[in-house]
Order: structure tokens, then C-alpha cells, then sequence
């Protein structure tokens, strides 16, 4: 009895180990490169145009939402803000869209681009609550890293770097900047860029416990806490803040419920997107600014979506399709019926590993009675009676393959 | 009387070698037991399939009245077991390994343990890996005396030894069978030594045959005849009389369990000039050799 | 009985275990030097920004610290017992043979925890006296996974040691090594806190699994 069960114990962890490899292994073999669309909002003939990898090798198409189909020069001309600098290198600059002249420099400076990838939410992946709290105002034109960190307890504590130990001063001043601005402790959520690498600082947008956000900076070495009008009951899930040289948008805003907010430079004015069937968790989102539309563009690995807004972020059309690498293949459909589950352990929509079971459902039944008819034939070549080694049978059953491999490699005691 | 080890149609197989084939045979409680034959015929295997270390391929083995593939904790703690080579756990000293074994046997005695082991005359935090062959033996068997065993198996136990710790293992051995209470399965390749401590022998044989018998009947019953030969001793041969025969220079033996006025007319029959034929006695050794042979 | 195995474990193991417990001390003092000369070297707020925001784990060269661990106890304890079968001699105590061989397992798993507890002790303190205590919460949470492929890798090798047939000794080094290679999917900080649970329950198995190379061992047939 004790032995049966110890080889059981054996049995589930052999197939655990496989329902991680076997599905990995089969993915390097079969993965075919596959690149996302790419879809924009085209300001010349106002429709969404896309271009899409359809093939091994380099086979694209180049369309537009109603199937017309262009050649590469001409499909960049149709999205001439994203391609300015091939538009210059023809002589199409400067250039004529509804009545408007648009030079290379209006350009440039009217683009923005903001990202928000379910990896940057802050919930998502792992980040050890420690900032810095770089100089605004740093008198020289790079910005660089302070002496010290802060985190957030029951008040603004500052950590010298050289020492490990808090800086007494600089906490009591942050604190009490905080609290004299209405900040209560602990803070929900505390987001900035740490980065030098960027035009200028803008500090750290933090929530606080009552819900409401503060926007805390450190100018000249001294605190500088603004408590924004933001609604205390938006119910604030991430930030992300941008730190633009345009200085329009603060960042971007992401609430419980999946609604995207920009935050504004007019007084911290929330600006929601009008963005459709958006799933922060699953979903990449961009939102591409050129100097006549702004188009928000979502996707998962199976669809992608699309929303082009004027430049006060009125919906004008809308448009999604399902992408070619979503498209279910060959390779996808032999997956599932050879695999009845498999074990995925990573996941790039977030930086915490999984260890999540996923069932390929229907198809996985055909692999299952191939893996129980193998079963059946190996037990009866090896003259182990049926009916006393039933269980094997159940095993391969819930697990197919692996439980075919499983069983017959670690064979029944006699 | 009541058999401590009871094997029937033992059968087993080392891949196409048969090993044993439908062996039987048991052994009565107070004997002392000594189970012979040449290398390779399975002595080891069939303790170890005594032991449980090994599963026949058919055949039911019971050792203490109990299977022997599942032998009781209670069962195992009343045999003493010597492992052929004198195995023991190298990396213990004479003071460690007697501690371990002490905790595992209820009337341990101590003092059989260093009575055997003190004559080695080393300390006691010397390594069993560091010992040669008969002090480790004297270790071993010293930790077999203390358990006090019902059922001694030793396997080999004259292996590596001389002269003088064999003789003093033989000693103590017949000490503690003394009281006739004890039984002993023993197997060695130095015969002589169990002429004078078995009462029982089993003589295995390649290809899995046997015979077994008193020692005392053996003794007797099986017997060695010689004559000078001539020519006509060519044609001398075994059968059921004569069940060996070795031809040395001008001397012809034979052995038979007959008696000799049957042998010698035998002989006749088979048209052998049995000139000056005469009964040869003979040690156990030589017994042994008679019948298996000499390789 | 329990105490007289675990002294004999303990008779058997003491010397490996000496040695690896000085090979895991040895490399937390390294450890220690080595961030003292990076501190000397650089400055602190860009050490502490590569570890906080870049992901920069200093403390990586422990990964595989336990796993040698666990196969060095392993190995001490089970191949005095395999040399010239004398794991018969084991199997021959009065002791039901899958309790005696559990105990052995336990008593190893013991070893190479108690190793396991001091190298969390040791990267706590030595972290902590460079970082922040958050920083050194997270090296412990970023560990743990590596110190459980410590045990993991300890029951692999019991495993593979005990079983009598070669072929079948492959089977179990990969069932082993593969379960190993889960607690290394991750290269950032943290990256298990949600999901250890999951291998590591399922890691148990191996405790009671050590049953069947046993059993194995006492019914062959040849």
C-alpha cells in the first residue's frame, strides 16, 4: 500500500515537471515569429490603416480598415506624422491636411507618446517602497540622484544613503509639509518615474489613505505638496507618471473600474479617455498624440483596438480586429489535443511568476483517448492486469500524455 | 519439532541462470545448520532472499514463522545476521557502532560485545575503516553475540579470517548454541570448520541440486572406496551407485553412499578390476569434495 | 530508535556537513566583502538604485548555494549506505524499513534546513546593514525559492541514491532537476511571492516518494 502511494507521489511530480517542459519544449519548436499590428489613425483619408505580419519571413500587408491595400510608400504617406522624417527625406514637408501646414518643428514638438503595459501597474509587479526624491529644480541641466531615499509609514521618512539611517531633519520637514497639506498616512500608492534619464522631475503623485492624491516635489531642497482635485473616491488602481517636455499631461491614471484618466497640467483636470472593452491586465495601451488627433490604441495577443479622439479627446471613429498572430494556427490546435493542461509559470503581464493551471479544454480529449489507448497497449505488452492497475488508466485520463509517460516510465510494482 | 526456516519450491533466476529451482528444505529449531557448496551456487542469494533483500521469482520462503519478505521488526530483532565480507558501517568507531546497535536490542548485552572486542586490544574510538578483516569480524560478531539472537545466519563467516579467529569465533559460537535453544545457518567455503559445530548440512550444487542430511549420516553413510587401477578403469563412470569418482595417478577412488560389498559389486558388473579395494575415511572436507567434485 | 538513527545520520554526515556549512558561511562572507567594496567603490545611491529600481540582485551568486548543500548532505548520507549494499544492515534493524528510512530523510532534511535557516539569518543581517530593512526583506523573499530547491535538491539525491536500477536512477535525477528548475524561473526581485506555494506544496511529494526506491531495493530480483 505505502510503496503504491510513494510511487503516486512520484507519479504527480513527474507530471507536474512535464506540464512546465513538454509544453515549453513544444513552443520552441513550433513558435513562428509573429510580430503585432501595428494600427494607426491615418489623418489623411480619416480612416485607420494597419500594417500586419501574415507570413514567415518579412510578408506584410499594408491596409486600410475598408481593405484597401498600399504600397509602403504610400501607406507611410498616409500616416505622415508617425513617418515625418521619410515625409522630409521625399521633400513632402512641409505639407497640407485640411487647410493646415505642418513644418518638420510642428511636428516634433506636437508628438507624444504614453504607454501603459499591464507589467507598469503597480499591483502587477513586485517594487520594493523605497524613492528617491530627486531635485525639481537642480540649478544645472542634469538632473541626478539625492543622497537619500524616502518611504512612506506613518510619515515621510528619509533614509540617508551613505549612513542607512534616516535623516531625522529631512523627515520632519517632509512629514510635516504632507500633513499640513491634508495628507493622512499610510499611503495607498505612491508612483513617479525614478529615473535621471528624463527631461525634468515632477516629483511623486501619492495616495493617501483618505483616497485623495497629493503631488509632492522637492524644490530647492525644500517640500513643495500640492493636494489635487482629484475625486477621493475614484478608487485609483496606478499612475503613471509621464514627465513630458510638453508639459501638457502629468501622467496617466488607471481606476479600479479600468477607466484611463490623463492627468492634466490645467490644474490637475482629469481628462478620461473614451476607451472601449479595455482590460488593464491583459492589454498594452498607447496613446499617440500628433498635432491633429489623438488615437489610443489597446490589444491583447488576439485583438487590437483602436479609438482616434480630436485634440480634445472626442471619440471621431473607432475600429478593432482580430490580428493575424491572433489567429488561431495549426500549431495552437495540435497544442491543445496533445496537451490537456499545461503548467504556465511565467507571464508577461506581470512580473510575478503564475504556477497556473491552464486547461486546453475539448481538443485535449483526442491526445487523452490516444494517450489511454496507448495506456491500455502498454499495460497489456507488459502483462500487468487491467483491472488491478485501474488507477494508471485514471491518471492518464485527467492528464493524457503526461500521464501516459508518467505511468509507463514509472512502472507499477509488481 | 518446530523449523525455524521453512523454504519450499524455492525458484529463482538471475536472468536465464537458474539459481535455485524448486528447493526445499528446513531447518529445526537448535540446529545448527551449515549450508555447502562451491562458488557460485547461490549460498549468498538464498540468505538474501531469506533476509527479504531479494524477491524469488516463485517459492515461499518463512523465517520465523513469518514471510520472509515481510518480516516483523519483532522477527528481525531476534536474527543476527552477518552480511558475507563482514559488513558493517565503516564510519563508526568499536564505542559508536555498539551504542547504535544497543538502542535497537531489548536484552543487549554489553558485555559478550567487549568481551570479543577487547582482545583486539585498540581503542575504542578506533574506525571500523580503519580495522583489517578479522578485527572487523571480531566487531561484527561481537555485535551479533550482544544482540543474543534466536537465529544466527551467518554468511561466510570464515571469510578473510586466520587461523586464530576462527578458532575463537568457533568458541563462542559453540557457547552460545550450548543450551540447544539457539539455531545457527551458517555457510563457509572452509569446511572443516563445521565438522565439529553443524549437525545439519545442505549441499547445494550448480543448477540447483541438493542434498540434505544429518551431518552424522553423512559422515557414515557416504563413503569413499579406493583401488589401483588398471587399464580397465576407463570405462568407470557415475551412476546411481557411484556418485563420484577421482583418478589420481595409479589410484582410482570412488564414492557412493553404498555399502562396500555393493560398490566392489558393482565394480565387477562394470567390468572393473577392483584390486585391493579398501574404504578411505575421510573429513568433512573431503567428503564435501567427493561430492560436488573438485571444480 | 529515533535517536539512534539520528545518531547514526548524524555520525555519517557530520564532517559534509561541516564542510558545507563552512562553504555557505564562506560565501555569505563574501558576500559581506564584496558589498563593503562595492560601497567603497561606488556610490551608494546608485547601488541602491540598481537594486531597487533596476532589479540588480547582488546577492545572486548564493542561488545555487543550498542546492549544493542539500546534494553534498545527500550524498554523504546515502552513499556510505549504497557502497557494498550495506544499506541491508539498515534494513535489518528492528525497525519498520519505510519509518527507518523516513527518519533517515527527515534527519537529512534537518541538516540542510538548519544550514538553510542561517544563510536567511545571514543574508538578512548582511543586507541589512547595506540597504534599507525593505531591501533586505526582499533579498529574503527573492531567496526563498533558491534556499527550497536547497531541500528539493537534497530528497532528489536520497532519491537517486537509494534506487537500485540505473535506468531508473535517470528518471528520478530528471523528475528532480526538472522540479529544481522551477525555483529558478524568475531573474527580478520578488517575483515568487505569489506563486511559491504552489511548487512548494507539490515539492513535498518527494518526502514520501523516498518509499519506492526502497521498496525497490528490497524486491529485486537480482
Amino acid at each position: 500500500m505505502v510503496p503504491r502511494l510513494a510511487r503516486y507521489a512520484l507519479i504527480v511530480l513527474a507530471i507536474t515537471v512535464m506540464s512546465v517542459y513538454l509544453p515549453f519544449l513544444y513552443h520552441k519548436v513550433s513558435e513562428k515569429k509573429v510580430g503585432k499590428t501595428q494600427l494607426f489613425f491615418s489623418p489623411v483619408i480619416k480612416k485607420f490603416v494597419f500594417r500586419e505580419m501574415v507570413g514567415e519571413g518579412h510578408k506584410f500587408v499594408t491596409q486600410d480598415e475598408s481593405g484597401n491595400n498600399y504600397d509602403r510608400m504610400t501607406f507611410e504617406t498616409l500616416i505622415p506624422f508617425v513617418y515625418y522624417k521619410n515625409m522630409e527625406l521625399w521633400g513632402k514637408l512641409p505639407m497640407t491636411i485640411d487647410g493646415r501646414t505642418f513644418d518638420k518643428q510642428t511636428i516634433k514638438e506636437n508628438r507624444q507618446v504614453f504607454e501603459l503595459k499591464p507589467r507598469m501597474i503597480a499591483d502587477r509587479s513586485p517594487r520594493i517602497q523605497i524613492f528617491p526624491l530627486l531635485e525639481s529644480k537642480p540649478g544645472v541641466t542634469r538632473l541626478r540622484f539625492p543622497e537619500d531615499v524616502f518611504r512612506l509609514t506613518d510619515r515621510m521618512e528619509f533614509i540617508n544613503v551613505d549612513t542607512n539611517t534616516v535623516d531625522q531633519d529631512l523627515t520632519d520637514k517632509f512629514t510635516n509639509a504632507v500633513k499640513q497639506a491634508g495628507f493622512v498616512f499610510p499611503a495607498r500608492l505612491t508612483a513617479g518615474r525614478v529615473s535621471i534619464l528624463k527631461p525634468f522631475d515632477e516629483g511623486f503623485f501619492v495616495v493617501d489613505a483618505k483616497g485623495y492624491t497629493y503631488h509632492v516635489k522637492r524644490v530647492r531642497g525644500k517640500p513643495v505638496v500640492v493636494k489635487t482635485p482629484i475625486p477621493s473616491d475614484l478608487g485609483i488602481r496606478n499612475i503613471k507618471v509621464m514627465e513630458n517636455k510638453k508639459k501638457e499631461i502629468y501622467g496617466m491614471l488607471l481606476t479600479d473600474k479600468g477607466d484611463i484618466h490623463l492627468i492634466t497640467y490645467d490644474d490637475y483636470r482629469l481628462i478620461k479617455l473614451p476607451i472601449e472593452d479595455y482590460n488593464p491586465d491583459t492589454m498594452d495601451l498607447k496613446l499617440l498624440i500628433n498635432p491633429l488627433y489623438r488615437t489610443a490604441v489597446y490589444s491583447d495577443d488576439h485583438t487590437i483596438h483602436a479609438v482616434a479622439m480630436d485634440s480634445r479627446y472626442r471619440p471621431i471613429s473607432r475600429y478593432q480586429r482580430v490580428m493575424f498572430s491572433g489567429r488561431t494556427t495549426m500549431a495552437d490546435t495540435v497544442f491543445k489535443a496533445l496537451f490537456p493542461f499545461w503548467i504556465k509559470t511565467t507571464d508577461k503581464t506581470s512580473g510575478y511568476l503564475r504556477f497556473d493551471v491552464i486547461w486546453n479544454g475539448r481538443p485535449a480529449l483526442i491526445g487523452i483517448a490516444l494517450s489511454l489507448f496507448a495506456g491500455i497497449a502498454v499495460m497489456y505488452a507488459r502483462k500487468f492486469p487491467i483491472r488491478k492497475y485501474w488507477p494508471d488508466l485514471a491518471i492518464i485520463m485527467f492528464t493524457g500524455i503526461y500521464g501516459l509517460i508518467s505511468v509507463s516510465v514509472i512502472e507499477p510494482e509488481r | 519439532m518446530e523449523n525455524i526456516i521453512e523454504v519450499k519450491n524455492l525458484t529463482h533466476y538471475y536472468g536465464k541462470r537458474v539459481i535455485h529451482e524448486n528447493l526445499s528444505f528446513s531447518v529445526p529449531r537448535g540446529s545448527i545448520f551449515g549450508l555447502l557448496g562451491k562458488n557460485g551456487v547461490g549460498k549468498t542469494t538464498l540468505i538474501k532472499i531469506l533476509m527479504g533483500f531479494l524477491r524469488p521469482v516463485s517459492g515461499r520462503c518463512r523465517v520465523l514463522g513469518e514471510d520472509s519478505h515481510n518480516l516483523s521488526s519483532v522477527a528481525r530483532s531476534k536474527i543476527g545476521l552477518l552480511f558475507e565480507g563482514h559488513l558493517a558501517y565503516e564510519f563508526m568507531s568499536i564505542a559508536q557502532i555498539e551504542k547504535f546497535y544497543s538502542a535497537y536490542y531489548p536484552s543487549w548485552n554489553r558485555d559478550l560485545y567487549y568481551g570479543l572486542v577487547d582482545r583486539l586490544d585498540l581503542p575504542y574510538d578506533h574506525k571500523i575503516k580503519n580495522m583489517s578483516c578479522g578485527q572487523r569480524s571480531q566487531v561484527v560478531l561481537g555485535l551479533i553475540f550482544a544482540q543474543e539472537p534466536d537465529l544466527m545466519i551467518l554468511d561466510d563467516y570464515s571469510m578473510g579470517l586466520d587461523a586464530g579467529y576462527r578458532r575463537l569465533f568457533l568458541e563462542y559460537l559453540s557457547e552460545y548454541v550450548k543450551d540447544g535453544t539457539k539455531t545457527v545457518f551458517v555457510t563457509s567455503h572452509i569446511v572443516q570448520d563445521l565438522e565439529n559445530l553443524v549437525n545439519e548440512v545442505m549441499f547445494l550444487d550448480r543448477g540447483g541440486e541438493v542434498l540434505q542430511t544429518s551431518l552424522d549420516e553423512f559422515m557414515t553413510g557416504f563413503r569413499q572406496f579406493r583401488f589401483k587401477r588398471n587399464g580397465s578403469a576407463n570405462t568407470l563412470h557415475r551412476d546411481d551407485v557411484i556418485r563420484n569418482l577421482d583418478i589420481t595417478g595409479d589410484n582410482a577412488s570412488v564414492f557412493s553412499f553404498r555399502p562396500m560389498a555393493e560398490v566392489g559389486a558393482h565394480l565387477a558388473e562394470m567390468g572393473i578390476e577392483t584390486a585391493g579395494l579398501e574404504q578411505v575415511p575421510m573429513t568433512l572436507e573431503d567428503a564435501f569434495i567427493g561430492l560436488t567434485g573438485k571444480y | 530508535m529515533l535517536s539512534s538513527i539520528l545518531y547514526k545520520e548524524w555520525l555519517k554526515v557530520r564532517l559534509f556537513w561541516g564542510v558545507a556549512l563552512m562553504l555557505n558561511i564562506g560565501v555569505f562572507v563574501y558576500l559581506f566583502v564584496d558589498l563593503r567594496h562595492l560601497f567603497t567603490i561606488e556610490h551608494a545611491e546608485m547601488i541602491w538604485y540598481q537594486a531597487f529600481k533596476i532589479g540588480t540582485l547582488h546577492y545572486a551568486y548564493m542561488k545555487y548555494l543550498l542546492v549544493i548543500t542539500g546534494v553534498i548532505i545527500g550524498a554523504a548520507q546515502f552513499t556510505p549506505e549504497m557502497i557494498g549494499h550495506r544499506f541491508r544492515l539498515s534494513l535489518h534493524l528492528p525497525v519498520r524499513p519505510n519509518s527507518m528510512v523516513l527518519c533517515c530523510v527527515l534527519a537529512g532534511l534537518l541538516g540542510v534546513a538548519v544550514i538553510g535557516m542561517l544563510d536567511v539569518f545571514m543574508l538578512y543581517a548582511i543586507i541589512a546593514r547595506f540597504f534599507p530593512h525593505e531591501g533586505a526583506k526582499s533579498a529574503l523573499l527573492t531567496a526563498l525559492p533558491w534556499l527550497f530547491s536547497g531541500l528539493v535538491a537534497y530528497l532528489g539525491t536520497a532519491l537517486t541514491a537509494m534506487e537500485p536500477r540505473l535506468s531508473r536512477k535517470f528518471v528520478y535525477l530528471a523528475i528532480a532537476g526538472g522540479f529544481l528548475w522551477l525555483f529558478y524561473q524568475g531573474n527580478d526581485y520578488e517575483t515568487y511571492n505569489r506563486a511559491l506555494w504552489k511548487p512548494a506544496l507539490i515539492s513535498l511529494l518527494f518526502i514520501p516518494s523516498v518509499i519506492l526506491p526502497v521498496y525497490r531495493y528490497r524486491n529485486r530480483t537480482s
